[in-house]
């Protein structure tokens, strides 16, 4: 009895065990490198005072810069197209903070636009996401609203890593030279109108149509 | 952010009795001052622990004679301790594993597992990558501690509680970062004993190391309070840190042994540039809790999202850390010793 209580709490446990919680994602790393450059639609230079996170591909390993709706740039969650919702779940930064200039170090020039650290970002349970995701940064050109600019960038070694871990990736940025400027360049297109709407919308053209005909 | 500040601090009530010290030729008839500490675990969340006190010293002496300096060494005490032969092996009284640690000199905090012992003398076993370079072989104080095991530090928490521990550097610990435990317990309040839970063995007495930190789980339904109650060190804090790889960041799980609340730019840590200390809010709820805050050293340290300084972050009792010692070309060894504040003249 005393081996099958004791499997009982081990097999109980763990479940709770492997139970997911978050990761940390560090893009600059003191000594190593800085992730800089991240700019504003049709920038030259980088830009300081943007919002920021990653968006995580939990299913198909792609994503569709360009083609999101708008939404809120304080609020994780998956991301639709045209009301749809995709694979892609948008990890917002708990601590919401801003591009900034980020001093040299290791050799690496530093410079405007720079990110720091993304902590904590959710991992598992109803996000869906699980280690080996890709992911892509995101920055935005302003509040998202119908027009406004996003950039969005990704590398081969962008992958969730492993639930609890402290990750760097600033080995991608890491270099004796200043990073590329990455403007914002994708587009939010005009927020799709919710389906109740659009059948008060179809109502009115129907009743404008039959108003005509008579 | 400052730890101090915008956590919710653990509850520590510390209790500095001091008794009179009976100096002498042999100081065994001294006591330590003794503490208490405890920590918070809410319900069905994990805790970062590291215990900043001791187990009651059970022997008090100074050394006489050193077989050698490294590897396994016979170290002689003065006077007629009145050991029996292999009392000190492991396992061999009440279940305690025991360690030699430097109360004075030069490596002072360090210690050492004792593996067997005759009436006045005690084998140990020297880290590989350590020495007694600069130990007084004739005259230097030691003490003779039992480790802290999963039994004598948590006797009867919660059924199913767990406890995860890691590989000390000196061990099996694998090189690199976001390390799993190396052995995972479970308490069965049936039998009110830790099971290993891969091989279902009695793992209550395992040593723990000092100084290191290990993560407890509470899976009950109500806030678990661990309560550590033991000697103040009256030795410097000694902690052995390394990279074990080339060019490899390495984790290492730390503790700080003091009772009290330490700030971290007083304790002497040797940080380098790019080294960083992994924070966590035992406070909060949760299991797998990420840091809640990260900080990075570069001539001070910074928290690694504002990189701006935390002057007043100040390590917490009872709390464990990790420590992410940046790369080096080759593996390199770092000793972390520090004189506590409250042992300063």
């Amino acid at each position: 009895m005393k081996s099958i209580s004791v499997l009982a709490i081990a097999l109980g446990l763990f479940a709770a065990t492997s139970a997911r919680a978050t990761v940390s994602l560090q893009f600059s790393q003191i000594s190593v490198g800085r992730a800089t450059g991240f700019a504003a639609n049709n920038a030259v230079a980088g830009t300081n005072g943007m919002r920021w996170g990653v968006i995580i591909s939990t299913t198909n390993g792609t994503f569709n810069g360009g083609s999101y709706d708008v939404f809120n740039l304080n609020t994780s969650g998956f991301l639709n197209i045209g009301g749809v919702p995709t694979d892609d779940y948008y990890a917002a930064d708990p601590n919401s903070t801003l591009t900034s200039t980020l001093t040299s170090t290791g050799g690496d020039p530093g410079g405007a636009g720079g990110i720091t650290t993304l902590n904590p970002v959710p991992f598992g349970g109803a996000t869906g996401i699980s280690t080996g995701d890709a992911f892509s940064l995101v920055w935005f050109d302003g509040t998202p609203s119908s027009g406004s600019f996003y950039g969005m960038f990704s590398d081969a070694a962008f992958t969730v890593p492993s639930d609890t871990a402290v990750q760097s990736y600033a080995s991608v940025f890491a270099g004796t030279v200043a990073d590329p400027i990455k403007p914002a360049n994708f587009q939010f297109a005009g927020a799709v109108p919710e389906p109740s709407r659009m059948m008060l919308l179809g109502f009115g053209l129907v009743g404008l149509f039959y108003r005509r005909r008579r | 952010m400052n730890n101090s500040t915008t956590m919710k601090t653990p509850k520590i009530l510390c209790s500095l009795a001091a008794f009179a010290l009976a100096q002498g030729s042999l100081f065994a008839a001294t006591t330590d001052p003794v503490g208490f500490v405890s920590v918070n675990v809410p319900a069905a969340s994990d805790a970062i622990v590291a215990v900043p006190l001791n187990r009651t010293s059970e022997f008090k002496g100074l050394t006489s004679a050193f077989s050698g300096t490294s590897g396994t060494v016979t170290i002689t005490v003065s006077g007629t301790p009145g050991w029996t032969n292999g009392q000190f092996i492991p396992l061999a009284t009440n279940n305690k594993t025991y360690a030699l640690q430097f109360a004075s000199g030069a490596k002072e905090g360090l210690t050492m597992p004792i593996t067997n012992n005759s009436g006045n003398t005690v084998t140990v076993t020297v880290d590989p990558a350590d020495d007694l370079t600069g130990v007084l072989a004739n005259g230097e104080q030691i003490d003779v501690v039992a480790y802290w095991t999963p039994a004598s530090l948590f006797s009867s928490p919660p059924d199913g509680s767990e406890l995860f521990s890691f590989a000390p550097l000196s061990g099996s610990a694998p090189a690199g970062t976001n390390l799993s435990p190396s052995v995972l317990l479970v308490f069965d309040a049936g039998t009110g004993v830790w099971i290993d839970q891969v091989s279902e063995l009695s793992r209550a007495h395992l040593p723990l190391e000092f100084g290191a930190s290990f993560g407890f789980r509470n899976n009950s339904a109500s806030v678990y309070t661990a309560s550590f109650v033991g000697s103040v060190p009256m030795s410097k804090h000694r902690t052995r840190l390394a990279t074990l790889a080339n060019n490899t960041d390495q984790d290492i799980r730390v503790g700080y042994t003091s009772p009290i609340p330490e700030l971290l730019s007083a304790v002497g840590f040797p940080a380098v540039s790019g080294d960083q200390l992994f924070v966590y809010n035992n406070g909060a709820t949760g299991k797998n809790k990420s840091p809640s805050q990260i900080l990075v050293f570069d001539t001070e340290w910074l928290d690694s999202i504002t990189e701006s300084p935390v002057p007043t972050f100040q390590l917490q009792p009872g709390y464990g850390y990790v420590f992410r010692k940046f790369r080096t070309a080759n593996s390199t060894v770092a000793v972390w010793t520090d004189l506590q504040s409250y042992l300063t003249p």
